[in-house]
């Protein structure tokens, strides 16, 4: 009992401030989101820790997976975030000369995640947990290869149809998807540092059972909560048919422009 | 924007997006892979985040009714929710009792199912920001925009 009270504190609790944090992230009020913020800064430290302050939580292997990919996750973001604005854009926040370096630290980063599958190594971060394969690496890296090929390939393809400026964009995303559906496919017919090829297919086809059913499942939210708002909207009259607006209604109009009109200091 | 995307070419995207699990399921031959169990992971992801979602919108249609002034919109929405919630729920797990895996509780797996869904979450949502950052940073500049 008393340990179920320790994980309940230590890992689930945290885990709720993460998501209370991301819903405060949709209140107007600045304080309520800066709030949000540090509670979700906790929430994610202590879930971080809490493979070292209940290891004896099966759940505490996610928080182990956690920062096991955290080093490989944020050189591939803030590789491309580098790269994204160092490059030809009218809000540029680097030089050009880091644009490089960006797409260098993304390249590293994604060796990095592969690395952790093909080799073990004492300097890489490990995915082992409790003397085994980490369960939920067996998930996370599955989905994250098959999630990256299929909306890769299926991104580059509709990015292409939208028409300009994107040619490029559009090879990028098929050559990437294509690399990550290649390095799939070697995963699944050449033995890892800890995992057999054939343990890592019955992982992706499991992976792929997860991947149509987590979107399934956002799908019929999506549905759902679109008829609910559509029954509100079609009582609603049309743009044409509407009364001109009152001075209240100009008012109101007035000062909510005047509140967003101000930006960031580099807008 | 130039062109107008059509069905056809959202049914390609489809298709494209299915191809590498497609391949996958090919390329299985005397994989271990056990029919039975690949569905209850796929009802239970579905469950989860159908779940979570669903909580997520409630939530968000509280500050629709205020700016729309339709103060019934997050109750109608939250019933259509757990109706649709419940019908899915008790015909999906009326075929073969609760969806367990390797769990030894409900509660066990209830809790491993969220522990699942946000692995798997993070999973999707790294590749997915990877393809918007990718798709941006390989922008072509329009001559002279810039």
């Amino acid at each position: 009992m008393e340990n179920e009270l320790k994980v309940a504190l230590l890992l689930w609790a945290p885990l709720g401030l993460v998501f209370v944090s991301f819903g405060l992230q949709f209140r107007k009020n600045s304080g309520a989101q800066k709030f949000g913020k540090v509670i979700g800064g906790v929430g994610i430290l202590l879930f971080s820790v809490s493979f070292l302050t209940v290891p004896s939580s099966p759940s505490a292997a996610s928080s182990a997976l956690f920062v096991s990919v955290l080093p490989s996750t944020t050189l591939m973001f803030l590789g491309l975030y580098i790269a994204l604005f160092s490059g030809d854009v009218p809000v540029r926040r680097f030089s050009p000369k880091f644009r490089p370096l960006g797409l260098l630290m993304f390249v590293v980063g994604f060796a990095l995640l592969e690395a952790m599958h093909w080799n073990r190594s004492d300097w890489l971060p490990s995915t082992m947990w409790d003397g085994e394969t980490n369960r939920f690496w067996m998930i996370f890296k599955p989905t994250f290869l098959l999630a990256m090929s299929s909306f890769l390939l299926a991104g580059g393809y509709l990015v292409n149809l939208i028409g300009q400026r994107i040619n490029q964009t559009s090879r990028v995303l098929y050559l990437t998807g294509g690399f990550s559906f290649l390095l799939l496919v070697i995963s699944v017919f050449v033995d890892g540092s800890e995992t057999m090829s054939e343990e890592f297919h019955t992982s992706v086809l499991y992976a792929a059972s997860d991947l149509l059913g987590f979107l399934a499942g956002i799908g019929l939210t999506i549905i759902c909560f679109s008829l609910a708002i559509w029954q509100f909207e079609r009582k609603r009259p049309g743009l044409d048919k509407l009364p001109p607006p009152n001075s209240e209604q100009l008012t109101q109009a007035a000062n909510i422009i005047k509140n967003n009109l101000r930006g960031d200091d580099d807008e | 924007m130039s062109n107008r995307i059509g069905t056809r070419n959202f049914i390609v995207a489809g298709l494209l997006f299915l191809l590498p699990i497609i391949a996958m399921i090919i390329l299985a031959g005397n994989s271990s892979y056990d029919t039975e169990r690949g569905l209850t992971r796929f009802l239970n992801a579905f469950l989860t985040s159908y779940t979570i979602a669903s909580v997520f919108l409630v939530v968000n249609m509280f500050r629709y009714s205020k700016s729309r002034k339709e103060p019934t919109a997050p109750w109608i929405s939250m019933v259509y929710a757990a109706v649709l919630g419940i019908f899915v729920t008790l015909m999906l797990t009326t075929q073969g009792g609760f969806l367990m895996e390797e769990n030894g509780s409900q509660r066990a797996q209830i809790l491993y199912n969220i522990i699942h869904f946000i692995v798997a979450s993070m999973a999707i949502l790294i590749a997915v920001g990877i393809m918007i950052l990718l798709s941006f940073v390989n922008l072509e500049s329009k001559d002279g925009d810039f």
